[in-house]
């Protein structure tokens, strides 16, 4: 199947990277379906493409990428709407997939209070708003294996 | 900002038609009740926040995209350490 992306340009892709979010997103509520695209030149990056605005599309990161130790903390009932009927914190990156939006600019910065969390069987998402989580909304892109204070000393 | 100290039980009138109640105090949090016209939105700020940066995410990606993002991501991310 084939798309037309404004930033990517002609896209193919398989119906098993669509992700449906039954109620859009935050601002973007008409919004249900995206492509996951994984382009090797941005690993381990992905793109969130929408299969109905060709202007529309995300970059996220996997949380893990940024935060080993990553905990997503959804309350009760709020992950059982994407059919997960496990533990109330899923391991992000193992039982779900759990993507972080990234804002481009001169300090390019990641959405790691309200991730795009989608479970992988399915294929459905939501973007949980985290309530009582120590994590911000503006977190600098930088990859969990750089040292912090490195640049200091 | 105007502050207020209030009690467990004592609330707060904005306007003739929004109150704010404190209902519940601990160390790490309160529990707040709002009283107010359904025409008027309440809202989490982190919902109001997570709006404004999904706009603005979507709105930083240009043709430009793919490039600029394989560099930054070559060069193991976001500008060196600050």
């Amino acid at each position: 199947v084939r798309l037309t992306s404004a930033e990517f340009g002609e896209i193919e892709y398989s119906p098993d990277d669509v992700v449906v979010f039954p109620e859009g997103l935050p601002a973007f509520e008409d919004e249900a379906e995206f492509v996951r695209l994984r382009l090797a030149a941005i690993e381990p990056l992905v793109v969130l493409q929408s299969r109905r605005t060709p202007a529309l599309a995300f970059l996220t990161v996997p949380v893990e990428v940024l935060d080993p130790g990553y905990r997503l903390r959804a309350e009760a009932g709020q992950l059982q709407a994407l059919g997960w009927g496990g533990a109330a914190e899923p391991a992000a990156g193992r039982d779900v997939l759990c993507l972080a939006i990234v804002t481009l600019g001169a300090e390019p910065t990641v959405n790691l209070l309200s991730p795009l969390v989608i479970h992988p069987a399915t294929r459905l998402g939501c973007q949980l708003i985290q309530v009582d989580a120590p994590y911000s909304c503006r977190h600098p892109l930088r990859p969990a294996a750089a040292p912090e204070n490195s640049s200091c000393c | 900002m105007l502050l207020i100290r209030r009690k467990p039980g004592e609330s707060v009138l904005i306007g003739q038609e929004i109150e704010i109640r404190v209902l519940e105090t601990s160390p790490a949090r309160v529990v707040l009740g709002i009283v107010a016209p359904r025409t008027i939105p309440v809202l989490r700020n982190e919902v109001k926040e997570t709006i404004e940066q999904n706009r603005e995410a979507a709105g930083s990606l240009s043709p430009m995209t793919l490039e600029a993002v394989s560099s930054l991501v070559r060069s193991g991310f976001g500008p060196p350490g600050r």
